[in-house]
């Protein structure tokens, strides 16, 4: 049951928390009906009527209060940094605890400002966890423990090589084809120097970890909801991602004599 | 040696050396902001913590500003 919340009178505020609410929904990696759900649920709390039109980069959003006599728009932009389920996880987390009566807007406010300011997982910790994870891609795939060494080493350098490159602000598609190249010339030492008995599957996995899954099962969900022009848009960003990384790993057999096709 | 091991050799070299001169690049940069020498051990505030998912969110309060 949806517990009514006591609202400051100006309907500006409320509108402005939303934005900053979908922005950050939208910016960690949120699909477009989670979005629509939690800001329903926070609108039927607090008593307002939300519209939103939601675009693949930006939010639209008109609030009316209850009597339809006031209303307030804003137009955010969300940024596409990365994908942060534990801060998706907080608001949602805030809005529930809204709609359960559970905090006021003043609260609500403050609550959302400490979730902004999360701060983002260790580096270094990330690059082994996501080394570890290609590797047993590598064993799934009934590859051997020196493929999955290589593997690992080829996830390593090459995912290090990304946060460098990000960090230096550079283009996302030249750092997925840079990547996908490095790796794959890492994990092609098994073809090339004869380690390990399955060199295929270290080759073949060694890019694994730039797959943009995230993009491709959101882009599934909001065309199951019906929000084709951000599915659209989500599922053309992770083609092209894709791409650079097929490029970047033709390139490295290319250079490294491998003839695979 | 093949003509594909010294390819794939010259590579690792490429990225090894890539990442030395960045590491000391950085070094150099931090050093030049610090303008101290870098310890290898050393006390740090309690909001440069480890941080892992489920953790609340430390506030540290500067004393100076009472």
């Amino acid at each position: 049951m949806i517990q009514k919340t006591k609202l400051p009178t100006d309907i500006q505020y409320i509108c402005l928390f939303f934005s900053e609410y979908v922005t950050w929904l939208m910016s960690s990696g949120a699909t477009c009906i989670r979005i629509e759900k939690n800001v329903a649920r926070i609108a039927e709390a607090w008593n307002v009527d939300v519209r939103m039109t939601i675009m693949p980069s930006h939010i639209m959003l008109c609030v009316w209060n209850e009597k339809k006599t006031t209303s307030y728009s804003n137009i955010c932009r969300a940024c596409f940094n990365q994908n942060n389920f534990y801060v998706n996880a907080l608001l949602s987390k805030l809005s529930w605890e809204i709609a359960d009566g559970k905090i006021d807007f003043q609260e609500s406010n403050d609550r959302l400002k400490r979730i902004i300011q999360t701060p983002s997982l260790n580096r270094w910790t990330v690059l082994l966890l996501v080394s570890f994870a290609n590797a047993a891609f590598c064993g799934l795939f009934k590859g051997d423990m020196i493929s999955m060494l290589l593997v690992f080493v080829a996830t390593m350098v090459g995912f290090k090589l990304k946060q460098d490159m990000q960090e230096d602000k550079a283009d996302i598609r030249f750092i997925f084809l840079c990547c996908a190249f490095v790796s794959s010339v890492i994990a092609s030492g098994s073809y090339v120097f004869g380690w390990g008995d399955t060199p295929d599957i270290a080759l073949g996995t060694s890019v694994l970890y730039l797959i943009p899954g995230i993009p491709y099962i959101n882009a599934v969900s909001d065309m199951l909801d019906g929000h084709y022009v951000c599915s659209f848009s989500r599922i053309m960003n992770a083609a092209i991602l894709t791409f650079c990384l097929s490029a970047g790993l033709y390139g490295g057999l290319l250079v490294m004599n491998i003839h695979w096709f | 040696m093949t003509h594909s091991m010294i390819v794939w050799s010259c590579i690792i070299t490429i990225i090894v050396l890539a990442f030395v001169f960045r590491v000391v690049e950085k070094c150099y940069l931090a050093k030049d902001s610090r303008k101290k020498h870098i310890h290898l051990i050393e006390m740090s505030k309690e909001e440069e913590m480890f941080f892992c998912p489920g953790d609340e969110n430390i506030e540290v309060k500067d004393d100076s500003e009472n």
